[in-house]
């Protein structure tokens, strides 16, 4: 199951002892009971009849449906552990709040050898964009009802040993061939990059080429996966510019070509896709806003809209698919 | 096709990006060649990284498995 359901519907799924993954409002989360549950506030989803808003139905996905679950919650200064006590054979969903140091420190995670052996996917929870300068974005233990602002919340699912998990991404955008844009520090606001080569103020570059207006991102060159990295500010006095996501050296970055129409660039990246193998989705609230999604439908992707997407790594203005083949 | 023991020489060229024309489609092995050519990892590390995924990640590798083999790596 991976759908949009009612607060009642949901309440009977966790009384029966259902494994879930629930994204919804602070207020629709606060009403269900305790449970074997993660969740974190979002109040946009993607549903069968389109990209909606709502504030009192629920995204669920029941990872129990996979194999045994367990849950876990993680602090800011337990982050390392989360990959540590990820199951070896499985997948682990998670849950982290927006503008937090625990998103903060997932995002800049240094390098271990598991770090892309096991499977981490999940998004990163938000807020109504009509409240986005007062309320904070929060995750939920459902065993407790704990609502933190701070903190990852975990699902580690194990899965039998004939199934394996495939976290695929898909881009709406497009890098422009002109200019690349490299940085000299891993870091979620920079004031200079070398453009092409020459050190360059980087507020400058992106004011003149058009791009200060954030709505297209940066575009990383990972051997051939385009990754995103969103604008979120370019200060223009003291010339910083500031991202959703780190930017990291040695990759090359070039700036996004606008895209026409999201919906429809969507759909036929997701033509051929076997709706039974997706266990989960996700996609960015700036593709939803930028690209006028309300109401449009992107295929049988189905999800929560979120404030940052996760494939091993944060990831920005992107859908990601957890298909379990 | 099963994987190559960890000693074959493929798993140093791909660590050491000298195998031309290998492009990874899945993603994690993306983001980890990316990662692993920004690490100051030896070679040989890196070559395990490389081959402990493609032991566990095999049954979706077939693409990158046909290119080793297409590229006379195998």
């Amino acid at each position: 199951m991976n759908t949009l359901l009612s607060i009642p519907e949901t309440k009977r799924l966790i009384e029966s002892g259902a494994a879930l993954a629930v994204a919804g409002s602070a207020r629709a989360l606060s009403a269900l009971p305790r449970g074997n549950w993660i969740g974190g506030t979002s109040h946009y989803f993607i549903g069968s009849d389109g990209a909606v808003k709502s504030d009192d139905r629920v995204f669920v996905t029941d990872l129990g449906a996979f194999g045994p679950v367990q849950l876990a919650v993680y602090g800011p200064n337990r982050i390392e552990q989360l990959t540590t006590e990820a199951p070896e054979h499985g997948f682990s969903v998670v849950v982290i709040p927006a503008a937090s140091e625990s998103l903060r420190r997932f995002a800049q995670r240094p390098y271990t050898s598991d770090l892309f052996l096991k499977a981490v996917v999940g998004w990163v929870a938000g807020v109504d964009l009509a409240e986005l300068r007062t309320a904070h974005a929060q995750v939920v233990d459902g065993r407790s009802g704990k609502f933190e602002t701070d903190a990852v919340v975990a699902a580690h699912v194990k899965l039998p040993p004939e199934k394996m998990p495939a976290i695929s991404i898909v881009n709406p955008f497009r890098a422009a061939a002109a200019d690349i844009v490299q940085f000299e520090e891993p870091a979620f606001s920079a004031t200079h990059a070398q453009v092409n080569g020459s050190r360059t103020a980087l507020a400058d570059f992106l004011v003149k080429k058009g791009y200060a207006h954030g709505r297209l991102p940066l575009i990383g060159d990972y051997s051939g996966a385009a990754v995103n990295v969103s604008i979120q500010a370019v200060e223009c006095v003291s010339g910083r510019v500031d991202f959703y996501a780190p930017v990291f050296p040695g990759i090359s970055y070039r700036l996004a070509e606008p895209v026409a129409d999201y919906a429809k660039a969507f759909r036929e990246a997701l033509q051929g896709r076997e709706t039974p193998h997706i266990a989960l989705s996700c996609n960015c609230i700036l593709n939803y806003l930028y690209g006028e999604l309300e109401g449009k439908r992107l295929g049988n992707t189905l999800g929560p809209v979120t404030f940052g997407e996760i494939a091993y790594q944060l990831l920005n203005q992107t859908m990601v698919i957890l298909e379990i083949v | 096709m099963s994987i190559p023991d960890s000693t074959h020489s493929c798993w140093q060229k791909l660590a050491s990006n000298s195998v031309p024309g290998f492009t990874p489609k899945q993603l994690a092995l993306q983001l980890l060649f990316t990662r692993l050519k920004n690490e100051t990892m030896s070679v040989r590390d890196k070559a395990a990284a490389i081959h402990a995924f493609f032991v566990k990640y095999e049954k979706i590798l077939t693409a990158e498995m046909n290119q080793l083999r297409d590229l006379h790596q195998l």
